[in-house]
């Protein structure tokens, strides 16, 4: 059961790196590898379970927080092109928001 | 009841197989960022949810706590891939790609980028230096 559902979580790791090399777009490449790191959270419990070793819970836990931050961190700084945020003095953005 | 119990897992733990795949079927085939993003959204929600809770069904609450864990596990998963996926959508928008439909035209509601200048927040967004 748990070596099935290994496979299909493979499969599916490869087709995201096939998106993630092939995306034209530098967002498709960030859904690819975001996608391959749920991926990889899924594939360490499972591992867990084959294995009969229960730490690779914990791996996966702290994984899931790690892909979260990275994706967030990538795409700020492929947004703005710095980890800082956006460059500004303004004080009237915040206001705004509600437009987008 | 050990057999209902294992039988259950047996299905939600392929079908989340079966749904992550999908998933990844149609982040290779879509046509453009966003309704790659859609597909690749399956696999945070029914794919890595069904697998989790199938491996929940096997282990219980068991030793080691592996079912809080795995409980945590999918809440982190539920609380940051939707965050993920809006922040993504967003950017994408900002920096100018058009939603794909079946005839090129804009969809409906658009927000133009390029022709709302006296957006704070929008331009705010984009690079002030204009250096992409």
């Amino acid at each position: 059961m748990f070596t099935t559902a290994s496979l299909f979580v493979l499969g599916t790791m490869a087709l995201a790196l096939l998106r993630a090399v092939r995306g034209p777009s530098v967002y498709d490449r960030i859904v690819a590898v975001n996608l391959f790191g749920t991926l990889t959270v899924v594939l360490l419990v499972l591992l867990g379970f084959l294995t009969d070793r229960p730490e690779f819970e914990d791996i996966a836990l702290l994984y899931v927080l790690i892909n979260f931050a990275s994706t967030i961190a990538v795409l700020k700084f492929v947004k703005y092109s710095s980890l800082a945020g956006p460059r500004s003095d303004r004080s009237d953005a915040a206001g705004s928001e509600g437009k987008v | 009841m050990a057999l209902v119990l294992d039988i259950l897992s047996w299905a939600f733990i392929i079908g989340g197989g079966v749904f992550s795949l999908l998933s990844g079927i149609g982040v290779v085939r879509f046509p453009d960022v966003f309704t790659r993003m859609h597909a690749a959204s399956l696999a945070d929600t029914l794919g890595a949810g069904l697998i989790i809770l199938g491996l929940l069904l096997q282990a219980g609450i068991g030793a080691d706590l592996v079912g809080v864990k795995l409980i945590l596990i999918l809440v982190f998963l539920l609380f940051t891939s939707p965050v993920v996926t809006h922040a993504l959508a967003q950017a994408a928008l900002l920096d100018g790609e058009r939603p794909w439909t079946r005839d090129g035209g804009p969809t409906e509601g658009t927000v133009d980028v390029r022709e709302s200048e006296g957006d704070a927040f929008l331009v705010d967004a984009r690079a002030p230096d204009g250096e992409r």
